[in-house]
């Protein structure tokens, strides 16, 4: 695992969920790849942005140049406009690598299906009981929005008693400590 | 500690994402509103006071330590528990949040069983001092 991206920490600090950490990631990619348009106050607010969204995205190396960044604005004598650039060149380089590192990690991720097909409840239940056993961050995810998206009447008694007690959340937090495979 | 009752949570933050993450770290204590502004926090917390407000502290306009003080001063919500988050931890920033009133500092990146811990704790004092 390269120090530009923590992926199993990010997927500790969304309980696993990986469509949500997808999402996040993208979000933050489109948002931030236009550095170089904002200058004055408005760079200052986008700098420190970066930075508190690269943290808790575990975009580690980016939220390193974030704060240097942040630090020019109150070092004395004020930063020059040559550290300037640098700094931001740089800030604008790591964007890039941890973009080009995020996408490898997302395309390597395992295929889950993401729908319940219409099975019925016994079905449905065994393959959610399938996908726990896979001890796997993704397919936990997948279980969760199943869980979430299913009606909650007669007809899953089965799905709801397959995975009744199980604290999402918790378990989720248990496998990101010890490892997901896929780093 | 085992707390059985909902946590109403606020979650104050102008970076959308930094908004989920949180929410993904607390969301099964409680409900939990949003606000991206400390404007908006403000009106929500009249409307419908949370027992904990996780607010970032630089935001354009009115920062978190604005916001904690308003909130301090107005008799409706000045017994909120008022935890900042910041990427910046140094300590004048942590002195400066205490002197403005809050209650605790958290710095991001937030570390989702401390933050829940964290909020758990203060919810519980607030419920104990009523």
């Amino acid at each position: 695992m390269s120090d530009a991206f923590d992926w199993p920490a990010l997927l500790s600090r969304v309980n696993g969920n990986v469509a949500l950490a997808r999402r996040l990631l993208e979000g933050f990619f489109a948002e931030h790849c236009a550095l170089a348009e904002a200058e004055g106050t408005d760079l200052r607010n986008l700098v420190h942005r970066i930075g508190g969204s690269a943290g808790n995205l575990a975009l580690i190396q980016v939220a390193e140049a974030a704060r240097d960044c942040e630090a020019m604005l109150v070092r004395e004598p004020p930063a020059t406009a040559k550290h300037w650039r640098v700094a931001l060149a740089t800030l604008q380089e790591r964007i890039g690598a941890a973009q080009a590192q995020v996408r490898t990690v997302l395309a390597a991720l395992p295929t889950v299906e993401t729908t319940t097909g219409g099975d019925s409840g016994d079905v449905l239940a065994t393959r959610l009981a399938a996908l726990l056993d896979q001890s796997d961050l993704a397919a936990l995810s997948v279980a969760e929005q199943w869980w979430l998206a299913v009606p909650r009447d007669a007809h899953n008694d089965a799905i709801i008693t397959a995975v009744r007690g199980l604290d999402f959340s918790g378990a989720a937090l248990l496998l990101a400590g010890k490892g997901n495979g896929h780093d | 500690m085992v707390m059985t009752d909902p946590i109403r949570i606020l979650i104050v933050d102008d970076e959308p994402a930094n908004i989920q993450i949180l929410h993904a770290a607390v969301s099964i204590l409680g409900p939990v509103q949003f606000a991206r502004s400390g404007e908006q926090a403000l009106k929500l917390a009249t409307a419908n006071p949370p027992d904990v407000v996780l607010l970032d502290v630089v935001m354009p306009d009115l920062d978190g330590f604005a916001v904690t003080r308003a909130l301090r001063a107005d008799p409706a919500t000045a017994g909120m528990m008022v935890v900042l988050v910041s990427g910046s931890a140094a300590d004048a920033d942590v002195e400066r949040g205490l002197e403005c009133g809050a209650d605790d500092f958290i710095a991001k990146p937030v570390a989702p069983a401390l933050i829940r811990q964290r909020v758990r704790l203060l919810a519980e004092l607030a419920r104990r001092r009523r």
